[in-house]
């Protein structure tokens, strides 16, 4: 129940947002924008639902909207080669499995700090996909790649769905297997974990791996909306991902995680994004409105909130 | 106090680096310590610099401001508008006004609205950023070229005894900053509330305050480093500066501040600053390309970072010590494992 | 403890007295070969655009037998303010410059004058600083080549909705807002209106999710003018997904000639976009850098300015096969 309660409070904020923009807009409640708004929601989801494991964990991953740009760049270059549709595609998760594995072993192994580890290889993949690319735009044209975001199986768009089995996966995943509590224990002290004999390092890397097949499922996706790759796709998708999940509640310090959250937060972020564009606002006018109604949307959930202590304490696993 | 080996690279380790990459510096780049690019490293390095001197205290107490970059962009705006206004005293009050100004609407958000610094903070990044959007929607604000002789846009580009003055500020920024943090009692409670908040809270330390407190500071700091950067680039616009943020705390880190909070230390930023700033400018006058530069400049990063992770995984009694009393050691959870 | 705050100072020390003691040698004394320097600093070379500006005036130059120096400015005005500087340290003796923040270039040209450097303007914008000469697409006007050509275009195509959209660069791109301008201006006077105007951040992937929230909040929406060919083709890439024709349905221009938009053009995946001619641009900066150090007179084509303009060509089906 009361894991619950916690989640509601994201709700009000997006039920409240849905019912002024339905209100306000003739438009917003159409078949078609909310079909709109729910694919943009789903395709920021994916990453969203990996990257709250890697904050559950205590830690960040930078590094995946590079991963979202080599992933699309390699996709693509591969479809230009001929390569098949299915290879190209395998290709793409397995470079992003590749940096996802040389995120967890540089973080675990050479103990560098994951922030600047995935910051690094952020630079880093970065500079591998302009420099693979060789600079320019990798154009395709393949139906099958479009797939991924025009197929429509039982007439629902395909990012739709992938969210919703990707949600349905991470939440079982996170609160019914002992991955989940891994995770979570190792966000919450992961001295505790190791000494209870945990496989620390394995469950990191097994982490950063998933992040950089979300981010490779991400590049796929862009790519697909696109038909190509580049070395500019992707920038600052990382502060994107990391954001949905924020705000959906998941801890910034760990050892607390909300997947359910994490989808109301894109749904939120999506819908506000939409919503100012249906009202034809002024760029500079909708930073300001996405920052304020952001802090809006937590504030909500902090006054809630204030009688529990602010301070980012470790909720224990007890009442996770 | 006896301080063991690994305590000392904790705080040395990055200096170390850069001495080192300084003694390869001219070997690679033969140009480098020429006057002109010495010069133009330590002036280029300085608006991040000492933003970064503020936000060590904002990482050492626990915390990060992800709005340093729309604070960058909006004193400066503001700042061009106090010049265009009333000249060089009202550029620099504008400027140290709107940095406190921000850093208070950061810390009211966090402490009145309960609202967690990292979302506080990425929401007033996209705000100070869209008002200053809205103050150049006509154009980005310029020092015009014709107030070439105007004290304030010689501060950019003036050296006193040799060195760039935006650096000297920089220097001054370091020397104020590390007697606040090592010298007095707020500096002492920054690091205690980080290390841990509830013990703080016990020993009588008001979160609120303390935060009040290094929002606040972070705000001056953007200030101060606003006045060195438009007088560098003489313009500014509500994109000025995308990304700030993540350079800003990645010198931190790279530095040898916790992320976890607790620790700080204002000699590894500096250094961490300066580090980037060489290896960038190295990597430039090579002409290297810039897809590339990027690899070096990733891989470099990473390649100091693993001298200090391997360093921690293997020095076990220090950092055992340090893990224990919560004091230090970049990674200390990592180093009691052994 | 005192001990501890001196080792960075010697760092700097270091640093500024090495810097000292080798002050007299070379770095002032230019073109020592006897050979013309010239220093070219680009806006970013990720972008197939800058990359044909730099192919174009790097031929040019070694054309003319000149030693030639680039630098990267990757989107970045410190780094623009920097790396130009450098270059005029290094000791070019002519700067050519496309820059990141127009009204950054005041510093450069102070430091460029300051050593007797010409700098000519390659594109983007002057931001009002005393250069020697800029180089300039019509942006106004390809605004305009678009907006009559969507006007015809909607007309053939049989519809009759006066409703069109317009996807924006980033806010701080003034110059490239031009284009918005120029298009907004000319659709205006055939009868349209601009029903949605807003901002794809110079991204395509913001380009393809403003296209399909235009396309939700107007159904009937004609034609769409993208600012840049990355949002243009983006938003060509959103009109097919909801179903529609990007010639047919709802006439998709965008702007630049990127090798992206030309590769959709050719298979009806995009309307049409403007040309500027990047490398030819780049050619023009260095014919008028050579007349700048020659001390020859300029013909602008418009003096107050020290404007030369390149000029800029709508590409269709019907004439893509000719653009390189």
């Amino acid at each position: 129940m009361t894991a619950v309660l916690r989640r509601v409070p994201l709700m009000l904020p997006l039920i409240v947002v849905v019912l002024v923009l339905g209100l306000a807009t003739d438009s917003f409640l159409t078949g078609g924008n909310v079909e709109n708004v729910l694919v943009a929601a789903g395709i920021v989801a994916l990453p969203g639902l990996a990257m709250t494991f890697c904050l559950a964990m205590g830690e960040f991953d930078l590094s995946i909207g590079s991963t979202v740009s080599l992933a699309g760049v390699i996709c693509c270059s591969s479809l230009i080669a001929g390569q098949p549709l299915f290879v190209a595609m395998a290709l793409a998760l397995a470079a992003g499995a590749a940096i996802g594995l040389a995120n967890g072993l540089v973080v675990t192994k050479l103990g560098v700090t994951p922030f600047i580890a995935t910051l690094a290889t952020l630079v880093i993949v970065r500079g591998i996909s302009l420099a693979y690319s060789g600079g320019h735009d990798q154009i395709v044209s393949s139906t099958g790649l479009k797939y991924l975001v025009g197929g429509r199986p039982l007439g629902i768009p395909m990012p739709i769905v992938l969210a919703v089995i990707a949600t349905v996966v991470a939440w079982w995943a996170m609160n019914r297997t002992r991955f989940g509590r891994w995770v979570c224990s190792v966000g919450s002290n992961r001295e505790a974990a190791r000494v209870s004999g945990l496989p620390v390092d394995r469950i990191r890397i097994a982490v950063y791996v998933l992040v950089g097949v979300a981010g490779g499922v991400w590049g796929l996706l862009i790519s697909s909306q696109l038909q190509k790759g580049n070395g500019q796709l992707g920038m600052g998708f990382e502060l994107d991902a990391i954001t949905v999940v924020v705000i959906g509640g998941t801890a910034l310090l760990g050892g607390r995680a909300s997947i359910v959250g994490t989808v109301l937060g894109a749904l939120l972020i999506e819908t506000i994004r939409n919503g100012l564009n249906l009202l034809n606002t002024p760029p500079a006018y909708q930073r300001v409105s996405v920052g304020l109604l952001l802090i809006a949307a937590l504030a909500i959930k902090g006054l809630r909130r204030a009688d529990i202590p602010v301070a980012p304490t470790v909720v224990p696993e007890a009442t996770r | 106090m006896k301080r063991s080996l690994g305590g000392l690279w904790d705080t040395w380790g990055i200096t170390a680096i850069l001495l080192l990459l300084l003694a390869v510096a001219p070997v690679l780049t033969p140009d480098f310590f020429s006057l002109d690019n010495a010069q133009s490293v330590l002036r280029e390095s300085a608006y991040l610099g000492i933003v970064a001197a503020g936000m060590t205290f904002a990482i050492a107490s626990g915390a990060f401001d992800l709005s340093v970059g729309g604070q960058l962009a909006l004193c400066s705006v503001v700042s061009l508008m106090g010049f265009a206004a009333g000249g060089t005293v009202l550029a620099v009050a504008a400027a140290l006004a709107t940095g406190l100004a921000c850093g208070l609407v950061n810390a009211s958000l966090i402490t009145r609205l309960a609202v967690p610094p990292f979302v506080a903070t990425l929401g007033t990044l996209f705000v100070f950023r869209g008002v200053a959007y809205i103050l150049t929607k006509d154009g980005p604000k310029t020092l015009p070229y014709d107030q070439i002789g105007s004290p304030f846009v010689k501060i950019g580009g003036l050296n006193v005894a040799g060195l760039p003055v935006p650096f000297l500020i920089m220097l001054a920024v370091y020397a104020a900053a590390w007697l606040l943090m090592r010298r007095t009692a707020t500096g002492r409670r920054v690091l205690a509330y980080g290390s841990s908040p509830e013990a703080a809270r016990f020993c009588g330390i008001s979160p609120t305050r303390l935060r009040v407190f290094v929002f606040a500071l972070v705000g001056v700091s953007v200030g101060i480093a606003a006045l060195t950067y438009i007088t560098r680039v003489w313009t500014a616009d509500g994109s000025a500066q995308d990304g700030f943020e993540l350079k800003v705390i990645a010198a931190v880190v790279l530095g040898g501040t916790s992320l976890k909070g607790g620790k700080g230390t204002l000699i590894g930023t500096f250094s961490a600053v300066l580090l980037v700033s060489v290896l960038n400018d190295m990597l430039v006058s090579e002409g290297v390309p810039s897809a590339y530069q990027r690899i070096v400049l990733g891989g470099v990063l990473i390649i100091a970072l693993t001298i200090d992770g391997l360093r921690t995984r293997f020095a076990a009694p220090g950092s055992l010590r340090r893990a224990v009393t919560g004091l230090g050691g970049r990674t200390p959870k990592t180093g009691l494992a052994r | 403890m005192f001990r501890k705050g001196l080792l960075p100072l010697a760092v700097v020390g270091a640093l500024v007295m090495a810097g000292c003691s080798d002050s007299n040698s070379p770095s002032d004394t230019p073109s020592k070969s006897g050979k013309v320097v010239v220093g070219f600093s680009v806006y970013d070379m990720q972008y197939e655009f800058f990359q044909k500006m730099e192919k174009g005036t790097r031929e040019a130059a070694v054309a003319k037998g000149w030693e030639f120096k680039l630098h990267d400015e990757k989107s970045d005005e410190n780094e623009m303010v920097t790396g130009a500087q450098a270059l005029i340290d290094q000791g070019v003796d002519v700067l050519i410059i496309s820059p990141f923040k127009p009204s950054a270039l005041g510093p450069i040209i102070a430091k460029a004058k300051a050593k007797g450097v010409p700098v000519i303007v390659d594109d983007i914008g002057g931001g009002g600083a005393p250069y020697d000469a800029i180089v300039i697409s019509d942006n106004a006007g390809g605004g305009k080549l678009a907006a009559d050509y969507m006007a015809k275009q909607i007309v053939a195509n049989g519809k009759t909705s006066k409703n069109v959209a317009s996807i924006t660069c980033e806010p701080s791109a003034v110059y490239a807002a031009r284009r918005n301008a120029g298009f907004k201006e000319a659709i205006e006077k055939q009868g349209f209106k601009v029903v949605a105007e807003l901002s794809g951040n110079s991204k395509a992937e913001e380009g393809y999710k403003v296209m399909k929230d235009i396309m939700a909040k107007n159904p009937d929406v004609a034609g769409v003018f993208s600012c840049n060919d990355p949002m243009g083709v983006a938003a060509a890439n959103a009109v097919k997904d909801a179903g529609k024709n990007p010639v047919t349905d709802i006439v998709t221009v965008g702007f630049n000639a990127d090798p992206e938009a030309l590769t959709a053009i050719k298979a009806g995946g995009l309307a049409a976009t403007v040309a500027q001619d990047p490398n030819a641009m780049g050619a023009l900066t260095v014919k008028l850098a050579d007349q700048a150090l020659k001390k020859e007179t300029i013909t602008f084509g418009n003096a107050a300015e020290r404007e030369v303009f390149n000029p800029v060509l709508l590409v269709t089906k019907d004439n893509v096969a000719t653009i390189k």
